[in-house]
């Protein structure tokens, strides 16, 4: 059944746009590359509405544009940096997640967001990235594993996850 | 401590306003990319959209003088030309002793991408004698799941001597088999030496169902991080028993060596589970070679390229044609090389002018000081975007050129003839009908042609779709897959038909 764009939109921009802000930290760069990912997603409309996963194509449309502005920006400006700061008010715990989840290789991040931000499953989120299931779980498990490792300093006790999830088939 | 990381990115996100979506304005720019991508050629989208922003003149025949221009390296302040050598740091005798315990651990045969593997962590001591120590790992065979070579804490050590020019390995304790100890102890190698580069450790090839897998493992030689801009790229190929490659995966690029905590000697194993290295076909159980496992083997093929320091060599233009962003850059292999072998100019390419300059013959050479050839390299371009993309040329040279050149024939030479076409079969797919076509040009040189396909519904509605067919050789078959306009499902065609026509501008 097709979805009404406008509902879509509203639905899902909030959620996208957080998802670029993660990656990106910087609101501009997430208000640009939500706004392009959804104008992308009008374009193709037609064919898109039709699918359960067009929020992940758009959140991933919304990621890599976030990246590739990224990239540009630290081959322009090599000694530049993220600031965490520009997301409104950092506490020390999710400035070491966050911390954590832009150290991650940038395919992991995105499988990161893709599967517990976006709630999308692995096998949707190997459709949209082009990746086996096994690659994608392969990417989940490195990334909780460092996250894990980031996350454990806080009190000096080893950590355990609880981010398995049941439907990540 | 418990950590639900899921639970943890949204609360920590849910207090982020959101703007409201500017919904007019997505449905506005949503709408000119639609036309953009209608208006064009479907499947060349880039290409078109450049010809129609930019307005093609009509061509005429263009019988101006072959151009020639030159860049002059000489005449620039242009740094790093003295040599052809990388000019990479100096490789301690530390990293050459860590060099040494990972292929002595490697020729006792204790690195097994595909099982138990001994993953060097660091070595001590110096002054002629070091001990490197390693924890045991192990990887998972090629075809299971889950992480990838799993750290057990166990670890071993091995202590080696310098013998002349040569490590011996006297000693291994700790976590190792006796097995283990006994292939180790006596292994003898030539000092590591030479520029850095990457080592080929171990490749692995497991029998996985009804085919093979394969698993490979590399040695950065050098310091970590590598002082220059360096990058790697590796491919993995799987040879059949007559030695040819009957599979290559995507190349590997690696921008620099393992931005790794390690300060020495990181392997592929490590950048693997750091995630450095996007490896998983050993892991994701399925076979890369179908057939019998026993028929295959793998290897690695890398190649490193150093950028030199202000390399820029700016613009040229001939022929209609223009390279801008000229760079200059060494690639070497990495296995045994001693000196690089390969230069090569990246740079953008484009057209000079708003016209398609069509295809053209066209040479890039190097000259030395005395204006002799050192190298030349020609290439055909027929490119259909006016905007410029990225492309490279590599030349094999013994030393820098004083010059380079760019230049190109002054006529088009793709001849206005079509390329022959016809539809082997269609079905329907997601929004979209999915063509099975072959296609050949049967002549020479290259040439350009806009193929229609025309599809008719059982409605008797149709539509059509347009295509660019580039390139030459024998007939093809090739899949595409064409967008159906809103309102007409893709089971309802019963139709398709092609026909192509010579490119032209106002194409």
């Amino acid at each position: 059944m097709p979805q009404d764009f406008d509902l879509f939109c509203r639905q899902h921009y909030p959620v996208v746009y957080r998802a670029a802000l993660m990656l990106s930290s910087k609101k501009e760069i997430a208000e640009d590359a939500t706004q392009e990912a959804f104008s992308r997603a009008f374009a193709r409309w037609g064919r898109l509405s039709r699918q359960q996963w067009a929020a992940g194509w758009v959140m991933t449309t919304a990621l890599n544009l976030c990246r590739r502005h990224l990239k540009n920006s630290r081959r322009v400006d090599p000694e530049g940096s993220h600031d965490p700061g520009e997301v409104s008010g950092p506490t020390p715990q999710r400035a070491d997640l966050f911390s954590a989840l832009r150290e991650l290789p940038s395919r992991q991040q995105q499988v990161v967001i893709l599967h517990y931000f976006g709630d999308l499953s692995v096998h949707t989120v190997a459709e949209l990235m082009n990746l086996t299931d096994g690659t994608v779980k392969s990417y989940l498990f490195r990334a909780r594993t460092t996250m894990k490792q980031s996350l454990s300093i806080d009190d000096g006790e080893p950590a355990s996850t609880t981010m398995e999830r049941n439907n990540e088939h | 401590m418990n950590i639900d990381i899921q639970q943890i990115l949204r609360d920590r996100s849910r207090n982020w306003s959101s703007p409201e979506p500017d919904i007019g304005g997505i449905k506005r720019r949503g709408t000119m990319l639609r036309r953009r991508r209608r208006a064009g050629i479907s499947v060349v989208t880039l290409a078109l959209v450049g010809a129609s922003v930019w307005g093609l003149a009509v061509l005429q025949p263009d019988d101006s003088p072959v151009v020639n221009q030159r860049i002059d390296p000489s005449q620039r302040a242009v740094t790093g030309w003295e040599t052809l050598s990388p000019k990479l740091s100096e490789i301690s005798q530390a990293d050459r002793a860590g060099t040494f315990a990972v292929l002595a651990a490697a020729e006792a045969g204790l690195i097994d991408p595909g099982g138990r593997t001994w993953d060097y962590l660091r070595v001590e001591g110096g002054e002629g004698e070091w001990t490197a120590v390693h924890e045991i790992i192990n990887c998972i065979t090629p075809g299971s799941t889950g992480e990838i070579c799993p750290r057990s804490g166990e670890q071993v050590t091995a202590t080696f001597v310098r013998e002349d020019d040569r490590f011996v390995v006297r000693e291994v304790s700790g976590a190792a088999t006796a097995e283990e100890s006994s292939r180790l102890v006596g292994t003898s190698l030539p000092m590591p030496g030479g520029p850095p580069r990457y080592e080929d450790v171990a490749v692995v090839s497991a029998p996985v169902a009804d085919g093979a897998a394969f698993a490979g493992w590399l040695l950065w030689t050098g310091p970590i991080p590598a002082d220059r801009d360096l990058h790697v790229l590796c491919n993995l190929e799987a040879l059949d028993a007559d030695g040819k490659v009957v599979r290559r995966f995507r190349p590997v690029e690696m921008p620099r060596p393992h931005g790794s905590d390690n300060p020495n000697n990181p392997t592929t194993g490590e950048a693997s589970r750091d995630g450095n290295v996007p490896w998983g076909w050993g892991i994701d159980g399925e076979p890369v070679v179908h057939g019998d496992p026993n028929e295959y083997t793998a290897e690695h093929r890398c190649s490193t390229f150093w950028w030199t320091d202000g390399s820029r060599l700016g613009d040229l233009t001939s022929g209609g044609y223009r390279a801008t962003d000229a760079q200059i850059g060494y690639t070497a292999p990495v296995f045994g090389a001693e000196n690089p072998v390969a230069l090569q100019i990246h740079h953008r390419f484009g057209w000079a002018t708003e016209e398609f300059p069509g295809a053209r013959e066209c040479k890039w050479i190097l000259l030395d000081e005395s204006n002799k050839v050192l190298a030349s390299e020609p290439v055909a371009y027929y490119s259909l975007s006016s905007k410029p993309r990225d492309n490279m040329v590599s030349f094999d040279v013994d030393r820098l050129p004083a010059a380079v050149e760019l230049s190109c024939g002054p006529r088009r030479d793709d001849p206005t003839l079509a390329h022959d076409a016809s539809i082997h079969s269609f079905r329907p797919g997601e929004g979209a009908v999915l063509v099975t076509w072959e296609v050949a040009w049967p002549h020479d040189p290259l040439g350009t042609s806009v193929c229609t396909l025309r599809f008719t519904t059982n409605s008797g509605e149709s539509f059509e779709k347009r295509r660019v067919e580039q390139g030459g050789g024998s007939r093809t078959t090739s899949d595409h897959a064409f967008d159906v306009p809103d309102g007409i499902d893709p089971t309802d065609v019963t139709d398709a038909q092609v026909s192509c026509v010579p490119w032209t501008p106002g194409d």
